[in-house]
């Protein structure tokens, strides 16, 4: 099976995740994320997130939205993340944690009680998981009833050769650069089976193309972004094409 | 967004033919199908003319235009 020859690399643990790559870092002032905070806004407002909602950032990172959702929205907004040593420089750290509540945590393990949030934000970050309906399980629980979960994440716009897009993701290549091999379908299974209602889904894949483009211009493999076998090789297999969404889903009571 | 050094090689040996003046590192925005791209590019420093050097055109901005295209 031909792969892409960025693709070890890339996933190779000693260089690192995407996200803690230098070229993301030049493109990225600080959100290593595609859309940025615009897409944090956007299920800011299509949850119609009012101050005071308590809010956790899984996966927070430089703890951008969690600062956003407090500053814009008002909301008593939390961040949790596994690798605060990783994601953020210490001066970043220095500059901006101390007045956020930024804590360490997976999504496997969070720190907090049950149904302590009124939304939750996953961006970028559910596919990075090993166990997905593990992970979705466990957010449910922290959520109240009548929470809200906001995603935003890669996955499949159309599967390889499937005429209605919807992908099988045992056909897809293991060691794609497209690391969660879900389609839209495969997403709303997960949720629909951790309690969870799909209430929105919206396709930004633009948004992957512009990072995918800005990561290019500083250096990158145009493979980075694309599943295996499509880097410059026609005649491997058709693995689907890469997107971005966004969601939101609603948390059913038992 | 970040200015984005996309070149490796030194230009700046390199004179505008319309000027005779040297060109020297300057911010550029390119732009493509609506997306807008920081990058600093070799200008002239008398007319501004960019040079866009064949290795960019043919490699990073080859694989831009067909991200952006999504092909």
């Amino acid at each position: 099976m031909p792969t892409c020859p960025h693709t070890a690399p890339a996933t190779d643990s000693a260089a690192g995740p995407l996200w803690a790559r230098p070229a993301m870092r030049a493109v990225s002032d600080g959100i290593f994320r595609p859309g940025g905070l615009a897409l944090t806004d956007r299920m800011a407002e299509l949850a119609g997130l009012a101050p005071g909602w308590t809010v956790l950032d899984v996966g927070c990172g430089t703890g951008a939205s969690v600062m956003r959702l407090r500053q814009r929205f008002g909301a008593c907004a939390v961040g949790m993340d596994a690798l605060f040593s990783q994601v953020r420089p210490q001066e970043d750290r220095n500059a901006t944690a101390a007045p956020l509540p930024l804590v360490i945590g997976t999504a496997e393990h969070p720190p907090f009680r049950r149904g302590a949030f009124r939304m939750i934000l996953c961006e970028c970050v559910l596919s990075l998981l090993p166990d997905t309906r593990a992970a979705l399980a466990t957010l449910h629980a922290l959520l109240a009833p009548g929470g809200i979960l906001g995603i935003t994440d890669l996955y499949l716009r159309t599967g390889p050769g499937s005429p209605n897009g919807a992908a099988s993701p045992s056909s897809l290549p293991h060691g794609s650069c497209l690391g969660w091999r879900a389609d839209r379908r495969a997403i709303a299974e997960h949720l629909h089976h951790t309690g969870f209602t799909l209430r929105r889904f919206e396709d930004h894949s633009k948004q992957l193309g512009e990072l995918a483009a800005r990561l290019v211009l500083a250096g990158e493999s145009p493979c980075l972004l694309s599943p295996a076998g499509a880097c410059g090789d026609s005649t491997g297999p058709d693995t689907g094409t890469p997107g971005y969404f966004l969601l939101l889903a609603d948390r059913r009571t038992a | 967004m970040s200015t984005l050094k996309v070149l490796d090689k030194d230009y700046s040996d390199w004179v505008c033919a319309a000027c005779g003046k040297p060109l020297q590192p300057a911010p550029v925005e390119l732009e493509y199908l609506d997306s807008l791209f920081n990058v600093e590019l070799p200008c002239c420093v008398a007319c501004g003319m960019v040079l866009i050097p064949e290795e960019l055109a043919l490699g990073k901005m080859a694989d831009v235009e067909r991200l952006l295209e999504d092909k």
